[in-house]
Order: structure tokens, then sequence, then C-alpha cells
């Protein structure tokens, strides 16, 4: 799975640092950061829970087999 | 047939509806969940499904048109928005974007994860200062002793207005908060709004104070920060400060109250929660969907649409009934029963959606999971001492009062605290 994340949706929340705080960040600029785009497998469903619940669809993931 | 009755029980602007609305709310929800008020010409959304695609698709439903039942209600009247605060303020919860992106990003940096972890040691001492003046094994109200203060403790820390003033601001919160609440004549709301100029008066002055010794906190940096190429206006100023200090402190207030009951209500629970305290991310969540302490928020359309086959206008209007999403079976089994353990996977609606979405949503968690933490720690239990009473109010679902009484941790049921901290 491969993290996109669009920052000119992104609103700097923080929500999904909040959920996945090793994979996301909010950095000093106010918008999202990935710290891993490839995120590590045990991860997966935190990251899939902060794309689903990102409140401006900032956040695309680009599943291994598209 | 079944519709038709539903158009005599659904009574959105009367406070008493909210006293027992969840059957109503499922009605909705199964027969209905497009349904047409017409006393505000606005479709109602009760589906969880539908009030993220509302609150997410700025495009089509906007804010401008009102936020609460209680501005869209008094048509004839001067807008009560005018009334306290100056149209130049631009209350950014009112605006679309671009514009609000702008307005909104002064204030996100200091909400962020990073942002609040370095305030964590103050907001601790203030919590920590509340939590001892608890006395245990007598009634005590938790409404007026923590949960009511807690949120100004922690917004004054992060604006960086002194801790002194928070009787004085408490009261302001309070009357910000009635604006929504359906029950206020048009004297009271004249009240309201001399108190608001009072409000501003203490706000001028503090910014005085802040531009002889600045800090590190969000007065400091809204002083210094620029819009349009410019410094902030007063009006502006003014416009942040009072949404930070009382737009988050009655909703705080409700969750921190609606946490405590449901707990108490729910005993094993508690326990199960004081001896795992990994759990209290979810916990809080679980609060936050059972209490929703803003019920819903209205959006006008900006052009055509369609919700779930329902065409809609533009200019007519929708509410976002985030009360009734956070109970939509489809997304929460069960979702009547109070659960610290639900999946959290697709989040509640108590902080909204869209780009709209609670400012305070992290701070807010970080609160909760702080002070019910000290609490856990401090006290083995909670018990009510007598039926909390409800507040009466459209928008905010909240009590009161909330008697309850605290038994002290002791040998016999250690916290799980310290092993909780050496295993993350």
């Amino acid at each position: 799975m491969r993290i996109q994340t669009d920052h000119s949706k992104c609103t700097g929340n923080g929500l999904c640092a909040g959920t996945a705080p090793t994979v996301f960040d909010v950095s000093e600029d106010g918008y999202v950061e990935v710290l891993q785009d490839v995120p590590d497998a045990d991860l997966e469903p935190l990251v899939r829970r902060a794309a689903i619940n990102c409140p401006t669809r900032a956040i695309t993931l680009i599943d291994d087999d598209q | 047939m079944a519709v038709d009755e539903l158009i005599d029980l659904v009574k959105l602007v009367e406070p008493s509806f909210y006293e027992n609305p969840v059957p109503i709310y499922q009605r909705l929800q199964q027969e209905a969940p497009v349904f047409y008020y017409e006393p505000l010409d606005m479709y109602v959304l009760t589906k969880h499904e539908d009030i993220r695609f509302a609150a997410q698709r700025k495009d089509i439903f906007s804010p401008t048109g009102g936020l609460l039942l209680t501005e869209i209600m008094h048509t004839e009247d001067t807008p009560l928005r005018e009334e306290f605060f100056d149209p130049a303020g631009e209350l950014f919860p009112y605006t679309d974007s671009p514009r609000h992106r702008q307005l909104r990003r002064l204030l996100t940096p200091a909400f962020t994860p990073r942002a609040l972890a370095t305030m964590t040691a103050e907001l601790e001492e203030s919590c920590r200062a509340l939590v001892d003046t608890i006395d245990a094994n007598r009634p005590i109200d938790f409404v007026e002793a923590v949960a009511s203060r807690l949120p100004i403790l922690f917004a004054s820390r992060l604006l960086g207005t002194t801790s002194s003033d928070v009787t004085r601001i408490r009261r302001w919160s309070d009357l910000l908060e009635n604006i929504g609440s359906g029950t206020l004549t048009a004297d009271e709301l004249h009240d309201v709004a001399q108190e608001f100029k009072e409000m501003s008066v203490f706000f001028l002055s503090e910014f005085d104070r802040k531009r002889q010794h600045p800090g590190s906190d969000l007065m400091s940096t809204l002083l210094d920060a620029t819009l349009d190429g410019e410094k902030l206006s007063e009006a502006k100023l003014i416009m942040y400060c009072t949404l930070v200090l009382a737009v988050g402190t009655d909703t705080t207030r409700s969750l921190l109250t609606g946490m405590a009951i449901a707990l108490a209500r729910h005993p094993d629970q508690l326990a199960q929660l004081r001896a795992d305290r990994s759990l209290m991310p979810t916990a809080v969540d679980e609060a936050l969907r059972w209490t929703t302490p803003a019920r819903g928020f209205v959006r006008t359309l900006l052009t055509d649409a369609e919700v779930r086959g329902q065409k809609i206008r533009a200019g007519q209007r929708v509410y976002l009934f985030y009360a009734a999403g956070n109970i939509d079976p489809d997304v929460f089994p069960d979702p009547l029963t109070f659960d610290i353990t639900r999946d959290q996977d697709i989040s509640h609606l108590g902080f909204g959606f869209g780009p709209h979405i609670c400012i305070g949503a992290q701070l807010v968690r970080m609160e909760a999971a702080m002070l019910y933490n000290m609490l856990l720690d401090r006290f083995s239990s909670w018990e009510l001492a007598a039926e909390p009473r409800r507040l009466t109010h459209i928008l905010r679902n909240g009590w009161h009062d909330a008697p309850l009484v605290f038994t002290p941790a002791n040998s016999d049921t250690p916290a799980a605290n310290s092993v909780a901290a050496a295993r993350s």
C-alpha cells in the first residue's frame, strides 16, 4: 500500500497524526507529512482508518495490486 | 401513513423535543432518511453516510446561510450574528473556501498533536489541580466542580489569558451558547449582546498585555500573524479569541460530564478502563458518540443537488443531524449500547466532518484522556448520587448538574497506570 496526500485539500487538523502517529504528522507549515509512504503491513489498518476519517479526503491509498 | 405521523413528531425547534428524541431519530433513519422539514424548507439528514457527504461537499453545502436552527428560525429579525460579532471579524465557521481555509489556517497550527504535546506539562498541572479539589465519599456536582472548569482552564492556557478570569470567561461562554438554545427572549438576547461588549473590552486589554510581553501562546501567535498582507485587525483578533474561548467550553463540558455519567452507569466498563488504559482513546471516542454535545448544524445549498435520490434545490437547506448519525446502525452495530471497546474504524460525528470539522478535536481528545486517566488513578470508581438534570437546549446535549460520589483508590484496587506507562 502506498500513501498519497493532497495538500490542496489538507487543512492540517491532525486527525491522521492522532490515529497513526508513526505514519502521519502535521508539519510546521500546517500540512500533513507522511513519515512512511509505504507503511509497514501491521500499520495498514490504522492507515486505512486515518484515510477513511480524514475530514477533507486528503489521503488516498494506492493498494499494491493497482 | 408513517411519514405523515413523522411530520407531527419531528419538532426540531422545540427544546422539549430533545427530552426523548431517539425513537424519532430511528424512525427518520428507517422511514425518511432525507426528511423534508417544511417550517424551515430544510431536509433533515439522519444517516451517517449522508451527513458525511453533505459535510464534506463544501462546493454544494455552505454554512454562509446560517449554522444554528435558531438562526434560520428568526428570518424577520436582525441576523443574530451581527448583534454579537462585528462582521469585519469574519467568523470563519460561517465562511466558504477559499476564505474559510485562509482564516482557519491561522489557528490550526496551535491544535495539532505536535503543538499540543508542547503544552502537556502545563495542561497536566491545571488538570491535576482540579482533580485535587474533588472530595471523595460525598456527593459533588461534577459539572460545577470539574466539567465546567477544565475546558476553560485549557482554553485559557492555550490562548495565554490569565487564569484568574475563569469565572468571567465561563459566564461569557454560557451566554454565547445560549444563542443556540431556543429558550432566550429578545430582551435576554440583548443582554447577551451587552456581555459580549464587555468580553471584547477584556480581550483588547489582554492584547495590550501580550504586546508588551509576548509568549508562545496562541494570542501572541495571532498578534504576530498576517492575513491579506497585514497584521490582524482588532475585530479579527476578538473573533478568534472569542471562538477559542467560548465555542469549545460548553461542548467539552458536555462531553466530560457525559463520559462521567456513562461510566457511572456502566461500572463494569469503568473497571475495565481503569485496569486497561490502552482503551482510553476508544473510550473517549465512544463517549463523544454517546454524548454528541452539538446535536447538528445547518447548511444551505449553493447549487441543486441530490442526496440519497432526493433532489434538493439551491437555496434550500439541510440539517446535518449528528446526534442521529451517531446512532446509525449501519455504522455502529447495536448503536444504543455504550461500549468503550467499540470499533472506531469509521469515526463518529461528534466533531462533525468536512472542512468545518471541530478545530479542537485533538485538544478535546487529549483533555478527556488526561482527566479520566487522573480520575481513574485517584479513584477506584464513582457513582451517581441522583439523576443528573438534562439541559433544555436545541443545540447542546448536556446537563445542569451531575451529582457523583467518588470512591478513593486504595491498595486493594490498584490503578494500572504505572503498568500501562511501562508498556507504552
